[in-house]
């Protein structure tokens, strides 16, 4: 690896996307700071204080991620797959369960973290150099077994925890890098099509009832999912089905949302959020307290933030020096973007509830770290890229 | 790398960007839609969510005495309040939370002994019992302890729907004083809100009332209540997922009920019903029927009522709240019943209190002047007359000396001219003074008594006799116009009529006898009406007011309790009852002032009272003793007399007249008497 001067080194640190990310990270304090007021009694800004934490020790790791050439994971490849299995794997003996799901590590006592979220970056890597010398061989249908067979040892595991959400994430991550590696657009994209039609067709029959003959034979039909993850797809087809559940969940955050209007109610001054209405309002459903309490100004704003990161991250995909950074930009912008849209889609009705959090947002140590971690890769990427273009 | 290898890249990368850029315009249009289109759509979701408007109540107003001493005001005490439905709404296990609460009331549980699970049945109970009203929350404990407060906020995270609100609760500070006249509060019936909707209109009042208020069941607290309640105030209150407010915004402030002033003097009706009960409790050593009587003081120049008292005594203090068996005999199922106000509804036979009334009439007709004397013998009245009290013979006798010595056979004498002359004076006259028609007093349930006439004997009874005659006239004729269908034989045909006859005969005899006795004006009731017996009967206030218009020259004033009502916030006079005369006596002034001459030869001289305030050389005036034959309790026996005195003073420009009486006290002078010399010791401040 040439070396290059100090000067030089810098003009691959992409200023606009450390200011979107830092503007996100402030947003994160601001937004905690009303949204999670009411959780802890005992201390209003707890939250608060874990994710300035959270963020002060993920900067650091995306600084030595950064430091770090990306081409050195490269050679590690096989080990990171296979310490990314084993993690995924330790889950089911040493996890604790929440919500009916196994999905934590114990680390202390108060402390766990969550494998699934370092799984994406682990899987993006990996995947990353899995692809890059496969430019131009991913024109047929058979070529996209290999990568297929792949990807899908990490994302059964996080699927059968069961984690259906980031199992989703991991197939956005396929998709999106995929697809930047030169998959045949038409081929590709109809399979990924086919996919999820047979997927709504069969979640269809599995809940369908007094369909004519022959269907009447496919009612029921049965599907590799939980009850709950049921419950949510039925709920998100027909919020009225459950008003206590997730429906009823959904359709507060959208109240929340509407309600804020153009301006918002104000900092600490959402009545859903506020009054507990809205459940996991400092979690998964942050979304709705931007949109309660700072209005239709608040969430574009925000909105207007990921979109510049991400397209700065784009931007750093472009001028990489390989095609393995490109692939792994591509597949942190994949990872990102499936999570805003699910997230922000969900709180808003447009999108079932999967439980998947808003990246920098979301109260969360695994997720925060796991996202550092990705910013850590795409400015190492940056760093070591030819000079901006744009 | 070379730029040619990674063109392809670029465009796949564009492509990622563009794709990027349409998810956030979805998102971005999907939360337009929602938050600028459909934004007021929401807002009232999400408000209706949060927050419930609930009616905060108004402060109950005053009732205070004529100098402005407190006689019921509301103040708040805190009561723990279960709100049960939002309770359920938030908390599957609501029944554990009722358990744990029941833990922390344990100790200040009225029921000391009641165990935790005994307590959780009881307030299901209370829940259940305000099922039907399910939008209140049920009250769980009134008057919560400071301490028990402490328990409660601290463990508030466990006690959802649980908090301790400030009610306005009734308190009557004088306890017994006034009791019956101020009556009591409770919640309203479902049969009286139509009664207490009306008396609102009649302000032009917008108030509706509604189940759960809390409305006067008696007394100035009932007919006032319009006045009295205030309107409630509305809170839209915030609730958060664990029912508890955590927000409060005040539409509309609760306004307080006005101030009642009486037309009471609180430390005269002290002594009155202090006076009272130790007379009570001393005759009743003797006759022990005596356990209740009722006295009445009255501004002769106004209607205004100072005083008005009726033992047993009445402590609404203790007809707030829970009410024990015992407590609720005693005010209202026992004989003598502390609820019942008898200086208001009780109806007494007058005795010869009335020959003031007979005295005039006779005046009036013309068939007497005062100083016309005769012997007192009864053997002038004939056989239907009545005796002296006692046998006496009071010798020559004139309209002063029969007032002051009450001789029975003088006013029999005259009261015959009178009724033989003009058969319905007395009565015209009766009412006049306001004997025998409702007053129209401010307060409910006052009796309304008769003042008897020929005319009125005739129209009370005949309808009842007529009934009968006809009833056994058509039940001899429907008894024989069958046997004599039945019968062919000419003879007993005959026979028949002639025994159909003689039955209808009997019947007529019967109907005519009856007819003489009952129906007809018979000497005996001229009699017997003159002095006071009879069909009279009179409500102690219509007593006092008769006094009050033959000393105030001839005007018949309605008698009222109500001063003024006062706005308790401005201090401004909302209204003024305003002495209201009725009507202007056809006695002329004259015979007024005879009357009332007479009347102070009672309590002087010879008179039947004249020792009463023989040792308050201040005392000038006149009053009346009366002696009112009844029945004894539980016999017919003519041995019990109520004890009955009417006085005012003073003699020249008259102020107050007293009305009194004591059941089964025997000599009205020794029993209400007393309680009018106190009552007049007071009110001058003679001492």
């Amino acid at each position: 690896m040439a070396k290059k001067s100090d000067r030089k080194f810098l003009q691959g640190f992409d200023f606009g996307m450390i200011l979107a990310l830092a503007l996100l990270l402030g947003a994160s304090l601001l937004i905690l700071s009303t949204a999670s007021i009411n959780v802890l009694k005992s201390d209003p800004y707890h939250y608060v204080k874990s994710q300035t934490i959270w963020i002060i020790t993920g900067i650091i790791m995306a600084v030595v991620v950064a430091a770090i050439d990306y081409e050195h994971w490269r050679k590690l490849n096989w080990w990171i797959y296979g310490f990314n299995i084993l993690l995924l794997l330790l889950v089911f003996f040493v996890g604790s369960s929440a919500k009916g799901a196994q999905r934590w590590i114990p680390i202390t006592s108060t402390q766990s973290i969550q494998p699934s979220e370092f799984a994406k970056i682990l899987l993006i890597i990996t995947f990353a150099n899995f692809l890059s010398d496969r430019r131009g061989k991913l024109n047929e249908i058979k070529d996209f077994i290999l990568p297929l067979l792949f990807v899908m040892p990490p994302t059964l595991l996080i699927f059968l925890q069961p984690d259906l959400g980031t199992a989703l994430v991991f197939g956005a991550i396929f998709v999106g890098m995929m697809f930047v590696a030169g998959a045949n657009p038409i081929k590709f994209g109809g399979i990924i099509v086919g996919t999820i039609a047979t997927t709504i067709t069969a979640i269809y029959l599995h809940i369908a009832t007094n369909l004519p003959w022959p269907l009447k034979y496919l009612q029921g039909l049965p599907l590799p999912l939980k009850d709950y993850q049921i419950n949510r797809l039925i709920v998100f087809i027909d919020p009225s089905r459950d008003t206590s559940g997730d429906g009823y969940h959904v359709m507060q955050s959208v109240w929340a949302i509407g309600s804020g209007g153009l301006w918002g109610k104000g900092y600490q001054h959402g009545t859903q959020g506020q009054y507990n209405i809205l459940p996991e309002h400092h979690t998964d459903f942050i979304f709705s307290v931007v949109g309660e309490e700072f209005g239709f100004i608040g969430t574009s704003i925000l909105l207007f933030i990921f979109c510049i990161l991400l397209l700065r991250m784009l931007n750093v995909a472009m001028k990489s020096r390989d095609n393995f950074g490109t692939l792994i930009v591509a597949g942190v912008v994949s990872m990102m973007a499936f999570h805003i849209f699910v997230n922000v889609g969900m709180a808003s009705g447009i999108m079932p509830v999967t439980g998947i959090p808003l990246p920098f947002i979301t109260s969360g140590g695994s997720s925060m770290w796991a996202n550092m971690l990705a910013v850590g890769l795409v400015m190492s990427v940056g760093l070591r890229g030819d000079r901006p273009m744009f | 790398m070379e730029r040619k290898e990674r063109q392809p890249y670029h465009r796949r990368l564009v492509g990622l960007g563009v794709a990027v850029v349409l998810i956030f315009l979805i998102l971005g249009f999907n939360l337009w839609r929602l938050q600028i289109a459909k934004a007021t759509y929401y807002a009232g979701l999400a408000a209706g969510n949060v927050m419930k408007n609930v009616t905060t109540p108004a402060v109950r107003g005053e009732i205070v005495d004529r100098n402005n001493v407190v006689l019921a005001r509301s103040i708040p005490k805190f009561a723990l309040v279960l709100d049960w439905t939002d309770l359920q709404k938030v908390n599957q296990d609501w029944k554990n939370v009722v358990g744990k609460l029941a833990e922390y009331i344990k100790p200040y549980w009225p029921n000391a002994n009641q165990s935790v699970e005994l307590i959780t049945e009881d307030i299901f109970v209370m829940i259940r019992n305000q099922q039907w009203k399910s939008y209140r929350p049920v009250v769980i404990m009134e008057d919560v302890p400071s301490q028990l407060q402490a328990v409660i906020a601290e463990h508030s995270n466990e006690l959802p729907g649980v908090s301790i609100e400030p009610i306005p609760m009734r308190v009557y500070t004088q306890n017994t004083t006034l009791g019956q006249v101020l009556g009591y509060v409770r919640e309203i019936s479902e049969n009286e809100i139509e009664q207490f909707n009306q008396q609102a209109e009649a302000k032009g009042d917008t108030y509706r009332y509604a189940q759960g208020d809390s409305v006067g069941k008696m007394g100035v607290e009932k007919s006032y209540d319009a006045w009295l309640r205030g309107n409630h105030g509305i809170d839209s209150v915030g609730i958060d997922s664990n029912a508890r407010p955590v927000d409060r915004v005040t539409l509309q402030e609760a306004q307080p009920g006005n101030t009642i002033k009486l037309t009471i003097d609180s430390e005269l009706q002290k002594v009155v019903e202090q006076k009272l009960d130790e007379v009570v409790k001393n005759i009743s050593l003797v006759h022990p029927d005596a356990q209740a009587g009722a006295a009445i003081v009255i501004d002769v120049k106004t209607g205004k009522i100072l005083a008005m008292a009726s033992r047993p005594f009445m402590n609404p203090n203790e007809l707030i709240g829970v009410i024990s068996d015992e407590t609720a005999q005693r005010y209202f199922s026992s004989e003598d019943a502390a609820s019942f106000n008898r200086a208001l509804t009780g109806l007494y036979p007058p005795g010869s209190t009335f020959k003031m009334i007979t005295a005039m009439s006779a005046l009036q007709a013309g068939v007497i002047t005062p100083e016309d004397s005769f012997y007192d013998s009864v053997s002038i009245l004939g056989p239907q007359g009545i005796e002296e009290w006692g046998g006496n013979n009071f010798g020559s006798v004139n309209l002063y000396r029969g007032l002051a010595k009450s001789s029975n056979i003088y006013f029999q004498v005259v009261g015959r001219r009178v009724f033989e002359k003009q058969p319905e004076l007395i009565r015209q006259i009766a009412h006049e003074f306001g004997l025998g028609v409702a007053t129209g007093i401010d307060i409910p349930g006052e009796g309304t008594g008769i003042a008897p006439s020929p005319q009125w004997k005739k129209d009370y009874y005949k309808p009842t006799y007529d009934k009968r005659r006809e009833d056994q006239l058509k039940a001899i004729d429907q008894k024989y116009s069958e046997l004599l269908a039945n019968t062919a034989d000419e003879k007993q045909k005959q026979n028949l009529q002639k025994q159909k006859n003689n039955e209808i005969a009997r019947v007529e005899a019967d109907y005519k006898e009856k007819t003489q006795f009952y129906v007809d004006w018979r000497l005996f009731d001229s009699y017997n009406n003159s002095i006071g017996q009879g069909y009279n009967s009179y409500s102690l206030i219509q007593m006092a007011n008769y006094v009050a218009t033959i000393v105030n020259g001839g005007k018949h004033y309605k008698p009222y309790l109500v001063d003024k009502i006062i706005n308790p916030v401005t201090g401004e006079v909302v209204k003024e009852n305003q002495p209201e005369l009725i009507n202007q006596v056809s006695v002329s002034k004259e015979n007024l002032e005879i009357v009332k001459k007479a009347m102070s030869g009672v309590t002087s001289g010879e008179g039947t009272a004249n020792w009463l305030f023989s040792d308050v050389p201040q005392f000038s005036g006149g009053g009346k003793t009366g002696t009112a034959q009844i029945g004894s309790k539980g016999t017919s026996k003519g041995e019990s007399y109520n004890g009955m005195f009417v006085a005012f003073a003073p003699y020249d420009d008259p102020q107050i007249a007293f009305a009194g009486v004591v059941e089964y006290g025997g000599h009205g002078g020794d029993t209400a008497g007393l309680v009018a010399k106190a009552a007049f010791i007071k009110y001058f401040g003679w001492k």
